[in-house]
């Protein structure tokens, strides 16, 4: 009689993991995907637009917050420009980079309206998740949460193709 | 009461194979992720390097070889090792054994780890009673032994990038060599692909070869990048 209430306890909660655990954990999987698929595309085109047009303006920066927003996670914009300098040393011409970070271009949106950049110049901007996605909690909670911190961790950038400082 | 013992214990046994195949989708991602963040990375450093030969390229004149393009191959070169170093892409140089310039009369190769620029491959085909010259453009010039003179010549399309494409391929396949006996180690040239024939050298441009052995665990990875600057494409004042 134990024996039997034991395998029907049993069977109720296999039921209860297979019929709502497992299909939670696939579909916020399939969630935490999308966001991805989203994030990198959004990326792509927030530094694509910078490096041809040479510039960032409050409007770029709004944008992209916007777009991170919807998402419904929380997001570390880090933005690096790397600026093309020369040196002379004995008649050797040499080039190094000078960057500047997200603050600095920052505060200087805010202050001036537009940072501009200079052709041949490098521009970066990095993405990841500060609050944790759905699939990463409900891992958390089932306790399988795994090693990664941030889900979400995206690099896009490269020569800057326009500007003029 | 039966019933359920059996349909759980049938359960049981399918849930091993269940959290596998979850792992190995979850695996697939992340290494599917890794691989696209690996070609994005090469991809966008060739895309740099290639701007960077078009802009800093220049046109200059002289009197044996009349108009031609001075490529800056360090600069070039700076810029696709930069582009890659800013966007925090861990690479060593043996990751990239050979970069090939495709330039408008002959093709430069630049080895990475030794710091060498080779001397410039001319498309060129050596025939009995004279020597073919190809460039990017249509018109070729035919040097006669017997008389000593030039003559230019238009080709087609198809018999240039035959050509230049096959003077290419000899170019890489001898470096290949070389590079095999040096390092016993080669890496996949075009044509090893069956690509060859529809490979079409019709710009200035940059052939960056990576290794792929260095992310082993990558399947399909390709072996070259193949990126036109645009140079001949752009409207200049002289005729190229």
């Amino acid at each position: 009689m134990i024996e039997d209430s034991l395998w029907k306890i049993f069977g109720i909660i296999l039921g209860v993991i297979l019929i709502f655990v497992v299909p939670t954990v696939y579909s916020y999987q399939r969630q935490d995907d999308i966001v991805y698929n989203l994030i990198m595309t959004e990326t792509n085109e927030f530094s694509q637009k910078i490096r041809e047009s040479g510039k960032v303006n409050r409007q770029m920066l709004d944008e992209l917050n916007q777009v991170l927003q919807t998402s419904g996670l929380t997001y570390e914009i880090e933005l690096e420009h790397q600026q093309k300098r020369f040196s002379e040393d004995e008649g050797f011409v040499e080039v190094y980079y000078d960057g500047v970070y997200t603050d600095h271009i920052v505060e200087w949106v805010e202050m001036q309206g537009t940072y501009r950049l200079n052709s041949g110049d490098f521009f970066y901007v990095r993405i990841r998740n500060t609050s944790k996605t759905k699939s990463q909690s409900f891992r958390n909670i089932l306790g399988i949460g795994g090693m990664k911190n941030s889900e979400i961790y995206i690099v896009s950038g490269g020569i800057v193709r326009y500007g003029n400082g | 009461m039966g019933m359920v013992k059996y349909s759980i214990i049938g359960l049981i046994i399918m849930l091993p194979f269940f959290i596998q195949s979850t792992i190995q989708n979850t695996q697939y991602k992340y290494k599917e992720r890794q691989r696209a963040w690996i070609e994005q990375s090469i991809e966008e450093a060739s895309y740099d390097a290639s701007f960077a030969l078009k802009t800093y390229s220049t046109y200059a004149y002289d009197s044996q070889q009349a108009y031609n393009i001075q490529i800056p191959h360090r600069e070039v070169i700076r810029n696709f090792f930069d582009s890659l170093k800013f966007r925090g892409f861990r690479f060593s140089l043996e990751d990239f054994p050979l970069i090939a310039f495709v330039e408008y009369d002959g093709i430069v190769l630049y080895n990475p780890q030794e710091d060498e620029l080779s001397q410039k491959n001319f498309y060129t085909v050596r025939n009995a009673n004279n020597c073919e010259y190809y460039t990017l453009s249509d018109e070729m010039m035919v040097f006669s032994y017997e008389t000593g003179r030039y003559e230019r010549r238009r080709v087609s399309p198809e018999q240039r990038n035959s050509k230049v494409t096959q003077s290419i391929e000899l170019a890489l396949n001898t470096y290949q060599d070389k590079y095999h006996q040096e390092q016993n180690v080669g890496f996949l040239l075009p044509e090893f692909e069956g690509s060859s024939s529809e490979l079409v050298f019709d710009d200035v441009g940059v052939i960056i070869f990576y290794d792929p052995k260095g992310y082993a665990y990558l399947d399909g990875l390709e072996s070259y990048k193949i990126v036109p600057s645009g140079i001949m494409k752009m409207d200049l004042p002289i005729d190229l």
